[in-house]
């Protein structure tokens, strides 16, 4: 048995099998055997002595045949066809010797058979001597080859026929005996080719299943139990199986590693449920939550300090992340507020351009009103001059006026006196005409256009006399318009000298004014060349403050993106 | 009653006017409403009342031949620009991203680079970035300028900008000028204004025959150019409100040739796709587009 042991699994099943395969064709082999060898003798006997034994039957009917040929062509006595007769005997003739040789060669060694040739040669004979007797005339010769048969053929015929049918009788019984023989023999052997056969296979069976249970099942059950045990953390049992050299060996000293393993799994399995925590913070982190950190109490080794390490990137991160985030906000908050001062400042530029560009306007407007102003003060000092050449000229006029208005005076008293002779001309006239009328009206019809002369002359008169007298009141008016005028001239002489004198200071004025304005004109000029400069730069500095503060805007946006993303991650 | 209704119907007006002007701005220009209403309001407030219906007609007409739309756009559009604006970004460009692009051609067998210059104003940038492409096909494998076939297209929404881009001549005026914040290691571009005593920067023949200029509406026309190797649209996208923003950047994103390079003002960003991929460097953040699937 401690061979079956030793091989391995395959041997150990193949072994058994093997063995009922070898046993089960050893028992085949042995009916196959025995069966064949009955089958042959079998054969044996068929072409033996039943063979014989039919042949022998044959040969006696033959004889018999011939005993009814011969006996039939003796009825027939005179019709017998004695051609045909003797080609039938000669027919049977050949089969006797046919079925006689066959039995020689059947019966070699037996004592009958070899007489069977010498009584066949005398039936063959008598035959013969029948025929020949039988053919000169048949009708003469017909009784005597009747007695001649019944006399020397057919007790010989009888005779071996008999001995045939003895033959074959014998010869069956002798087979018959045989087959039972062979029969009961082959039985025997069947039986016990089957009986041993059975009883090996049944101890064989009985042996592999031994074998099976022995060194299969009940091996790999024990180790089953023990690898149960061990996985459930007992280690608690002895291995005997390391010993073995098959497969429960390996088997066996593997569990026996695993049993010193086992410790190593129970701390392995803690660094799992460990590791799964330290899993845990980082899938936190990924997930951007820097809240969760790894306990470090109940761990101890590598293990730790790999919780150490993520603790300590987990930290890392956060306040980095924290720091971000203040940054960020605090970018976000000034960028804000830049913005909101460039934007003001924007603003400002650009209100600064638009008055700047109102500045420039109105220093236009001015210029021009200075260069209406400069050109009114040239004109107005002209005008000055001139008012002054008037005045003087005026001065000169009044003082020549004083005697004029005198000498008026005087002619005004001469035209009233003339005036006076004017009026008494028209009171004479006047008086004229109305005599002139009377006188018209005398002379009648011839008088009547002297009379419209007459009217009109005291017309005339009239309107003399009234002329006179507004003449009169004219001269008086003049008259005292001279006096007054004279006392004007002198009032206008005195105003003369003054407005001479104002004259002469208002010249001097619009001079340097005009001086002044000049002087504006330039400073201007040039008040407005630094006012296109300042615009330049204004215009400038507005599109430059106003870039920054969409850059700021951006910025801003920007800086809020970051500052939402990293909100995103929780850090407290 | 009656004797209140047309103070009262004037005061109604001139809101909605405000917040017409305010929607075009937003819808046909793409400006923030926040950057744009107190132009706005300026604007209509320097009006004769009387004028200002007849104004909003046009502006919502919206045609860039009147005088009310080009009064409208240069009361809002700001066109800061100086020469070598941002110079990190564009030492960047010069070092880096050019002699790539410029080698990418090289090696699809093409002479031909293309570059976009949206939001150009006066032309400062164009010009800028001509002097650029010119030091960078100098090193390239292929140094001569005239083996290239250069493009670089100034486009921007105003008529005024664009002519003074055409005459590409640069004054040295009080305030901040063109000429600024030139850096060192461009300076030498500008020898007659920072060490001469010319008073005038002016483009040389080589540069205007690279540079073209047109008028460009970034929310409402399709891209200006096509299969573009360099987009360059810098500060004008902080203006844009978000839907336009999104569409301009769109556009800016379709010109591009795969592989193109877009670059956006510092404060500027694009979300980056399924076409456009981020490169950031210390110097420098860009956009490449994809190649295709």
């Amino acid at each position: 048995m401690k061979f079956i042991e030793n091989l391995n699994l395959r041997g150990k099943i193949l072994v058994p099998t093997i063995a009922l395969i070898v046993v089960a064709l050893l028992v085949m082999g042995s009916l196959a055997r025995a069966l064949s060898s009955t089958s042959s003798k079998y054969q044996e006997l068929m072409f033996g002595p039943r063979l014989a034994a039919k042949v022998s039957l044959g040969y006696a009917g033959q004889l018999s045949e011939l005993g009814r040929v011969i006996n039939l062509a003796l009825l027939q006595g005179e019709g017998a066809d004695l051609a045909k007769l003797a080609n039938d005997l000669d027919e049977l003739k050949a089969e006797r010797k046919k079925s006689r040789e066959e039995l020689e060669r059947l019966l070699p060694e037996r004592g009958d058979v070899r007489q069977l040739k010498e009584t066949g040669t005398k039936i063959n004979e008598t035959v013969d001597v029948l025929l020949v007797k039988l053919r000169p005339a048949p009708a003469k010769a017909q009784g005597e080859a009747a007695r001649f048969w019944t006399e020397a053929g057919r007790p010989v015929l009888a005779k071996q026929r008999a001995a045939l049918n003895d033959l074959s009788e014998e010869l069956g019984e002798i087979s018959n005996k045989a087959t039972q023989d062979l029969v009961e023999r082959t039985k025997t052997t069947i039986s016990l080719v089957v009986g041993v056969g059975l009883g090996l296979i049944v101890l064989i069976s009985l042996f592999a299943l031994r074998t099976i249970n022995a060194s299969i099942v009940a091996p790999i059950t024990a180790l089953t139990e023990k690898t149960v045990r061990l996985s459930r953390g007992d280690d608690k049992f002895e291995l005997p199986e390391v010993e073995r050299t098959d497969e429960y060996g390996a088997l066996a000293r593997a569990l026996e590693i695993f049993k010193g393993n086992a410790d190593k799994i129970r701390a392995m399995s803690v660094a799992e449920a460990v590791t799964k925590e330290i899993g845990d913070v980082i899938k936190a982190a990924a997930a951007k939550d820097f809240t969760a950190e790894v306990d470090l109490d109940d761990k101890e080794g590598f293990l730790k300090e790999i919780g150490a390490a993520v603790n300590n990137l987990v930290r890392i991160c956060k306040g980095s992340f924290k720091d971000f985030s203040q940054k960020a906000t605090q970018t976000a908050i000034s960028v804000d507020e830049a913005g909101t001062a460039v934007g003001q400042i924007s603003d400002g530029a650009r209100q600064q351009t638009a008055q700047l560009t109102q500045v420039s306007t109105a220093l236009g407007e001015s210029a021009k009103a200075i260069k209406i102003v400069t050109s009114n003060a040239a004109s107005a000092r002209e005008k000055a001059e001139a008012a002054a050449r008037a005045v003087e000229q005026g001065q000169h006029a009044v003082s020549q006026l004083e005697p004029i208005v005198e000498a008026i005076s005087q002619n005004s008293r001469k035209i009233n006196q003339i005036t006076q002779v004017i009026a008494q001309i028209a009171n004479r006239t006047h008086i004229l005409s109305l005599n002139a009328a009377i006188e018209a009206a005398r002379a009648g019809e011839h008088g009547k256009g002297f009379v419209v002369v007459a009217q009109e002359v005291g017309k005339l008169a009239e309107s003399s006399a009234q002329n006179a007298k507004q003449i009169t009141d004219i001269v008086e008016q003049a008259s005292s318009d001279a006096q007054q005028g004279k006392v004007a001239t002198g009032t206008v002489s005195q105003s003369m000298k003054s407005i001479a004198q104002g004259t002469q200071d208002t010249t001097e004025r619009v001079r340097s004014i005009a001086v002044a304005m000049d002087e504006q004109q330039a400073t201007i000029t040039q008040i407005e060349g630094s006012v296109g400069h300042l615009k330049t730069i204004a215009l400038s500095n507005s599109s430059s403050a106003e870039e920054i503060t969409a850059t700021m805007v951006q910025l801003s946006k920007l800086s809020n993106e970051t500052r939402q993303r990293l909100a995103a991650f929780k850090t407290e | 009653m009656s004797a209140r209704w047309p103070a009262d119907s004037c005061a109604r007006t001139e809101t909605n006017d405000a917040a017409e002007l305010l929607g075009v701005a937003r819808d046909r220009i793409g400006l923030k409403p926040a950057l744009s209403a107190p132009k706005i309001e300026a604007l209509l407030r320097a009006m004769p009342a009387d004028d200002r219906r007849a104004f909003c007609r046009d502006v919502v007409a919206s045609d860039p031949e009147t005088r009310a739309w080009r009064t409208f756009t240069e009361a809002l559009l700001v066109h800061e620009t100086y020469f070598f604006r941002h110079p990190e970004q564009l030492r960047h460009l010069a070092d880096v991203l050019l002699p790539r692009l410029l080698q990418d051609r090289l090696d699809t067998g093409s002479r031909e680079i293309r570059i976009w210059c949206a939001g150009c104003a006066s032309g400062e940038e164009a010009y800028t970035l001509a002097l650029i492409l010119r030091t960078a096909i100098a090193k390239s494998a292929l140094p001569e300028t005239q083996a290239w076939n250069a493009t670089i297209l100034g486009t921007d929404l105003s008529a005024p900008m664009l002519e003074l881009a055409r005459e590409g001549s640069y004054a040295l005026v009080a305030g901040l000028n063109s000429f600024r914040d030139v850096p060192d290691f461009a300076r030498h571009h500008f020898t007659s204004i920072f060490t001469a005593a010319a008073t005038t920067w002016s483009a040389s023949a080589e540069l205007r025959r690279w540079t073209r200029f047109a008028r460009h509406n970034l929310v409402t026309d399709p891209p200006a150019l096509r299969e573009v190797d360099l987009v360059v649209c810098r500060n004008t996208l902080i203006y844009f409100d978000e839907a336009q923003l999104r569409s301009a950047l769109a556009s800016l994103e379709a010109a591009l040739r795969p592989s193109g390079a877009l670059l956006l003002g510092p404060a500027e960003t694009a979300s980056e796709g399924a076409s456009l991929s981020m490169v950031c460097t210390e110097q420098a953040v860009f956009w490449t587009k994809r190649a295709a699937q």
